[in-house]
């Protein structure tokens, strides 16, 4: 198998045992996930500026979405 | 790693090697997506249902308020929490549903599931209650009323029964919240 | 790129009362369904290389309480010396190469989306346009998000397709096509009432001209040739995320792993750990590391003592390399409204930490941003 399959078939395992090992949470128990710092996603534009930097000097993917967009950098 | 530019069989080989891939992952991921959509939720509370026991202590005071001592009123329970943003649109509501219906039986109570006085106290300070506001610390009531979401309000007849459950608070659901206590107060518009 | 919510990893698993629990409300119908935003960022690199102005705005309308309007625009000048071959340097060291006078590149760039929320699904399209001297950019793209378990887990699919025409200063009307396909699916589960995890697939398929029409090699007595890379690239990235609340120190901790391969060779893998805290006064602060390593592509050198194959290319981003730096941020609501953030991030990048395949040292540098935020939410 090519590493990505391996990737791809460890993240799906992972996904399966993540769901299975979890403690239900209850609708009235999310108030710490309600705090700002448990945000998962940082501030947008954050991500977006980061991601032209990250993207335009690596070459690998950025794995954070889809933002289209071109490189402008050179 | 593969080659840029590779030779007849090699490609041929990879093209069957991506098929195999192609399809493990897809049955990966199928299974992955069923193992978590497939978790049964809990039936929640219905039309004509009793309203299950329900006894907090005052956020403000020395005892503890009972469900039960307001049978023969119209209630309209609320669980909220100092964490939750629509309930910030909600109690300036509910200010004004005690305003107006208040005198024609409607008792409104409304139970915090804060894990401190202090955070719901906090939230009072900013958006005040004129109505009864308590708070259940160990969730005894939330859990009775098999709660779906945040915030969540069940409006109980005089009889003690559920008449409607209204899961989250948007703007549509004044007009609709408002009727269906009109309607259980037995009078026309106000 | 820069629209407000440009990532579909944004699966927003936590406080699910309604949409709009967050402050981020401009992601959701909520309580405060408009909102505004306007960035300022700064890059720039080591030695006289690449510097960056950005300046971007967005705004998310929502119309009724099922669906939002999004645009964002963003306007960028770059400007100082690019690399563009390596040659053979005194002592036997290879050395860069760069331009000599620097470099003005005017960007302008926009989007429009539209979302529907209804019950426990979203869905979003946008549409998106760059534009620059010599290249311009189309794309669209469709996500899907779905709530399950009561709102305890989050799934995402997307797709995006964009159509790029690449042309070059000496030849600004030739323009040579470059397509890319972008798919995208994502879960983030919530694990106990404290922490969560994401994790997320992405892959892209891109054909056609996809190399850089400045970049030359060096080949030892022949001369210097162009850029060559292949026509097609296809690349796997795999992410995982994992958030977590320490009461101890009431603070939240995130470790953000990901790990990508791709046809030309190039693997990398990236490691990110952050630490958020509020502080009295509605402050919130950030901190943290990243490291990244990655290894060169098949077809890269440095240079080339022979002529190479029909692949071939110099170009730092496709050398082998690893970068370790920090990253920092303090947001202030000034008032219900108003909020401002301010974020710097610095990083080393070096030939010595890459995980695989050629780099030298030539390449080396340092950079370093800083951006600015105004967000305003009604």
């Amino acid at each position: 198998m090519t590493l990505a399959a391996r990737l791809i078939v460890i993240a799906a395992v992972v996904a399966l045992l993540a769901n299975a090992g979890c403690a239900t949470v209850q609708p009235w128990e999310r108030g710490t996930l309600a705090k700002p710092v448990m945000a998962m996603e940082e501030p947008a534009h954050e991500t977006a500026q980061k991601l032209r930097t990250y993207s335009a000097k690596e070459g690998g993917a950025a794995a954070t979405g889809v933002g289209g967009g071109g490189c402008g950098c050179n | 790693m593969l080659q840029s530019d590779t030779p007849g069989l090699e490609r041929t080989r990879m093209r069957v090697t991506r098929g195999r891939l192609t399809s493990r992952l897809a049955v990966a991921l199928l299974a992955a997506v069923g193992a978590i959509a497939a978790v049964p939720t809990a039936r929640s509370l219905t039309n004509g249902d009793p309203a299950p026991a329900c006894s907090a202590p005052l956020l403000d005071g020395n005892r503890s308020v009972n469900l039960a001592e307001y049978r023969g009123q119209v209630v309209y329970l609320d669980f909220w929490a100092s964490w939750c943003g629509p309930c910030r649109e909600s109690f300036p509501f509910m200010n004004e549903l005690q305003r107006d219906l208040a005198d024609r039986g409607l008792q409104i109570l409304a139970v915090s599931v804060d894990k401190t006085a202090e955070d719901a106290r906090r939230f009072l300070a900013r958006y005040p209650a004129q109505f009864t506001v308590a708070l259940d610390v160990a969730a005894a009531c939330p859990s009775a009323f098999q709660l779906q979401g945040m915030p969540s309000s069940y409006i109980i007849d005089k009889g003690g029964a559920v008449r409607a459950v209204h899961a989250g608070f948007r703007n549509r659901d004044r007009a609709e919240i408002r009727q269906q206590l009109l309607d259980l107060l037995g009078g026309g518009a106000k | 790129m820069g629209a407000i919510s440009p990532r579909l990893a944004a699966l927003t698993a936590a406080a699910m009362a309604l949409p709009g629990v967050h402050a981020r409300a401009a992601d959701a119908p909520g309580e405060h369904p408009w909102g505004v935003d306007a960035t300022h960022l700064e890059y720039s690199e080591s030695g006289n290389r690449m510097r960056v102005r950005v300046n971007q705005a967005s705004a998310v309308v929502p119309i009724g309480e099922s669906f939002q309007l999004k645009a964002n625009g963003i306007q960028d000048l770059m400007s100082g010396a690019s690399p563009v071959f390596n040659a053979p340097g005194p002592g036997g060291k290879t050395q860069q190469v760069l331009t000599g006078a620097s470099v003005f590149d005017n960007r302008k760039a926009g989007d429009i989306g539209a979302s529907a929320s209804i019950g426990d699904n979203q869905l979003t399209l946008r549409q998106g346009w760059s534009k620059e001297n010599d290249y311009k950019s189309t794309w669209t793209s469709l996500e899907g998000k779905r709530d399950f378990n009561r709102k305890s887990t989050t799934l995402a699919v997307g797709f995006a397709f964009s159509n790029d025409g690449v042309s070059s200063h000496d030849a600004p009307d030739d323009f040579r096509t470059r397509i890319k396909r972008d798919f995208f699916g994502g879960v983030t589960q919530i694990i106990d009432e404290r922490s969560l995890v994401e994790l997320s697939v992405e892959y892209s398929y891109s054909n056609g001209f996809l190399s850089d029409p400045y970049k030359l090699v060096f080949v030892q007595s022949a001369g210097l040739l162009r850029d060559a890379r292949p026509g097609r690239r296809r690349q796997t990235a795999v992410t995982v995320k994992y958030l977590t609340y320490v009461p101890a120190i009431d603070s939240s901790l995130q470790a953000v792993g990901s790990l990508s391969t791709d046809n030309w060779g190039i693997g990398s893998g990236a490691l990110e750990l952050q630490w958020k805290k509020e502080l009295p006064g509605e402050w919130l602060v950030n901190a943290g590391a990243r490291y990244y390593t990655q290894s060169s592509a098949d077809f890269y050198a440095p240079l080339y003592l022979t002529p190479p194959g029909d692949a071939h290319s110099s170009d730092y981003r496709l050398a082998g390399f690893g970068s370790i730096g920090w990253i920092a941020g303090v947001t202030k609501q000034l008032t219900p409204n108003f909020s401002v953030q301010i974020a710097a991030e610095r990083s080393y990048r070096r030939a010595g930490l890459r995980s695989g395949g050629t780099g030298i040292d030539a390449d080396n540098y340092i950079w370093g941003l800083y951006l600015v935020t105004l967000q305003a939410r009604f």
